[in-house]
């Protein structure tokens, strides 16, 4: 691990920053601290979680997630998970559920076989910096043919400014397994910013399936890159599921690589630019055997003077015969200090393969605001009604709607989108 | 000449940053040798039925102006002006036709500028030898006349031997009504930018019928900018690879005075067999929610399996269905648009070079 954040260090230092980052010019390393130890023991039981930071998580209700919905719930405050439990029977079925320091110590072995290996910190330079300063995150490891049927979330908690958290995540889903894991961030509001450079690496075993969702509020001052990539075998099917609310800059792009046959992916974005923010998100999909399978959707609105960007890539490599890749982009615009970009990029070379994109910007509609004034609906009621009609699919699907798992985060989602709307006055 | 050249910006696309063969120009870069003569390939010229009415050789004309707008390829745009040894402007009202010679050695670089008044119908005819070695760059600086309805054709036949350079800047005035037909037919390296400003109510439509039969590399850019009220743009490319490679990348941005304006970009670009590369990155850059309508979108697919089958079912060869089936998708783009009869002329040539190798569908 030491000779990986040499090496990756050394790698930060080489490569150059990206010319085309926007809204990170008062990024600066050396005034933020990059490990902060939280002031509490590691607990496992919600008796042992210290009172003041208890009330905390439960504003935030997580320890009733915990009692209702989920299987497991690791929660990082500031470098170092400080609450981890999960339920015994996914003990007894093997699977590991683990904060990543004591995974790097415990099961070396299986872990160098995994970390940094599907995002390699040569990536880019922020990738670089991860690799030489992670600390915290979760490692899932699920063993051949075991469904763990509720979701596990990991919480990550940002609760100092000028700090940095570079928590390192990685889902391990052997052949014919199954798991859903739920990533939140929160963070509260600071005069100064602080920094996110997190990672998150998937594998996804032959015939296996890992659903992955991302609640991000991070408060308006700071920086988000997220780097997220997952690696799927022979019939296996990964889901990136993002709901981007927060943050002053976002910068992430899940990814696939496809590289088994008949593997299959769905990536579903929803991007919130509200204010001064630049929230550039998107998806990347390779496809590189064949019959592979993917899916974008992507949407975002974007107001009070915000800006959102998709930004996303389909490759389909030589020899990936039937490759099928649909994307799907839609921008709402809410007034006229807004913008809405996209920069999509389809690299074909295959001729059995199959890709589309499509994209659209849209502003509200006049003729659904007078449909829904003149059954009574006040303009700004009326505005909001519409904002929600054209987030809610991708809301859905971001929440598993359709397989009734995660009523109670549809619930959150939309009430915290409600509350954002009234603010910037729909509503 | 500058001294200097200088390099590519980091910034540029991916897109054409990775897929363009930059290296296809640095013989002629770093020694630019006069032009050692020029030639037209007379087969192509025929087909089109065109007559010349302009040409543009190895010399006439002083470089008493020249293109003074930034094109994305710096490296090139810069080579151009210091290169640039031929400058024509000429006015339109009726029809028109130049042909651009291209040199059989060394570089040329020449600058055309075209006022297009009401009812113009321009032409102008790149059509290279497929053996011919020298470079040519050339800047068409198109302006059409307020509340004018004008049509432009240009056809790039290029080398296979040697690459070309195309940037062109087109300015529809005030009202007017513009239609531009790109087809290009073959080329080691052709290269061509496409940068377009509306006036107000203006109306701009971008038809690009792209061919990449083996050996050739096309690379269009397209970019439209519209901060004017009441504008509409479309751009509409279709293209196919056989043993080549098609790049495209179209950006259409709106400003905040783009009230009830339109922009559309369509891309489809389809790979015959297993050499082919389509490259596509259609961006929308909407900086407001005064535009009425703003979409893009790109597909690449095989050639349908169902309107092969029923072809076949009809008696008609797999190989002459495949032609049927590349002509009938550049004609559904061409037809109706001002211009095309001479375009369609080219169809047979283009759709021949595409399908004469390629191997049957589904079997790349």
């Amino acid at each position: 691990m030491l000779r990986l954040r040499l090496r990756s260090l050394e790698l930060f230092e080489k490569l150059p920053t990206p010319n085309w980052l926007v809204g990170v010019e008062e990024l600066d390393l050396e005034e933020l601290a990059h490990y902060a130890r939280p002031d509490v023991e590691k607990a496992h039981k919600w008796e042992e979680v210290p009172e003041e930071l208890k009330r905390v998580y439960e504003r935030l209700g997580l320890p009733e997630l915990e009692r209702k919905v989920l299987a497991g719930l690791s929660i990082q405050l500031e470098s170092e998970v400080v609450f981890l439990s999960f339920r015994r029977y996914l003990e007894d079925k093997g699977v590991l559920i683990l904060d990543m320091e004591e995974a790097v110590r415990r099961y070396p072995d299986l872990v160098k076989r995994y970390f940094m290996r599907v995002f390699p910190p040569s990536d880019h330079k922020f990738a670089a910096l991860h690799g030489a300063l992670w600390s915290g995150g979760a490692f899932v490891y699920v063993p051949p043919g075991v469904a763990v049927e509720a979701p596990v979330e990991a919480f990550f908690l940002v609760s100092s400014e000028l700090l940095s958290q570079f928590e390192h995540s990685i889902i391990v889903a052997d052949r014919g397994s199954r798991i859903h894991f739920i990533e939140g961030c929160a963070a509260p509001l600071f005069r100064k910013y602080s920094f996110h450079d997190g990672m998150v690496e998937i594998y996804v075993g032959e015939g296996a399936r890992v659903k992955f969702t991302t609640l991000q509020n991070w408060s308006r001052n700071i920086i988000n890159f997220n780097n997220k990539r997952a690696l799927v075998e022979r019939g296996g099917s990964v889901e990136w599921a993002e709901v981007a609310l927060g943050s002053k800059v976002t910068y992430t792009y899940p990814s696939v690589i496809l590289r088994g046959e008949g593997a299959s992916a769905s990536i579903y974005n929803f991007t919130f630019a509200k204010g001064p923010t630049w929230k550039d998100s998107g998806a990347k999909a390779l496809h590189l055997a064949p019959n592979t399978r993917s899916e974008v959707l992507s949407k975002s609105v974007s107001l009070m003077g915000g800006t959102s960007v998709y930004r996303g890539l389909v490759r389909v490599a030589r020899g990936a015969r039937g490759a099928l890749a649909s994307v799907s982009c839609g921008s709402l615009v809410l007034d006229e200090r807004s913008s809405a970009h996209t920069y999509p990029r389809n690299e074909v070379e295959e001729p059995t393969a199959t890709v589309t994109h499509e994209a659209s910007v849209w502003r509200l509609s006049e003729d659904a605001l007078f449909y829904l004034r003149s059954r009574g609906l006040r303009a700004a009621e009326a505005r909001k009604l519409a904002v929600l009609g054209y987030a809610g699919d991708v809301l859905e699907a971001v929440a598993g709607l359709a397989s009734g798992l995660l009523i109670e985060y549809y619930a959150v989602l939309r009430r915290v989108l409600d509350l954002e709307l009234e603010e910037g006055g729909y509503g | 000449m500058r001294s200097e050249v200088p390099f590519q910006r980091v910034a540029d696309s991916p897109t054409v940053k990775y897929y363009v063969d930059w290296a296809a120009f640095e013989p002629f870069l770093e020694d630019p040798a006069p032009a050692t003569g020029s030639a037209v390939d007379g087969r192509l010229l025929e087909l089109l039925g065109i007559g010349v009415d302009v040409e543009l050789g190895l010399g006439g004309g002083g470089p008493a102006g020249g293109a003074g707008w930034e094109a994305e390829a710096l490296r090139l745009m810069e080579f151009h002006r210091g290169n640039l040894s031929l400058w024509r402007e000429l006015r339109v009202d009726g029809a028109l036709a130049v042909l651009v010679r291209k040199p059989v050695g060394g570089t040329k670089s020449s600058h055309l500028r075209l006022l297009l008044g009401d009812g113009a119908r321009a032409a102008v005819l790149l059509l290279s030898p497929a053996d011919a070695r020298g470079l040519h760059t050339l800047t068409l600086d198109v302006e059409v006349e307020p509340e004018a309805e004008a049509s432009l054709l240009l056809v790039a036949f290029d080398s296979l031997e040697a690459p070309g350079f195309t940037a062109q800047r087109v300015s529809v005035g005030e009202g007017a009504q513009f239609t531009q037909l790109t087809v290009v037919g073959r080329g080691r390296m052709a290269y061509l930018e496409q940068s377009c400003a509306l006036g107000r109510g203006a109306s701009l439509r971008l038809l690009g019928a792209l061919a990449a039969p083996r050996g050739s590399r096309v690379a269009l850019v397209t970019n439209v900018g519209v901060n004017e009220p009441r504008a509409a743009a479309r751009v509409e490319v279709v293209g196919f690879a056989a043993g080549g490679t098609l790049v495209h990348k179209g950006v259409a941005w709106a400003g905040v005075g783009a009230v009830e304006s339109s922009l559309s970009i369509s891309s489809r670009l389809t790979p015959l067999d297993g050499d082919a590369r389509v490259y596509a990155a259609p961006m929308l850059e909407i900086r407001s929610n005064s535009v009425a309508e703003a979409s893009h979108s790109a597909s690449h697919a095989p050639v349908s399996e169902d309107a092969l089958f029923y072809l076949r079912a009809r008696g008609i060869p797999e190989r002459e269905a495949l032609r049927m089936i590349v002509e009938g998708s550049y004609r559904g783009l061409l037809e109706g648009a001002p211009g095309a009869e001479a375009a369609l002329r080219l169809l047979p040539a283009i759709v021949e070079s595409l399908t004469a190798g390629a191997p049957p569908p589904g079997e790349g």
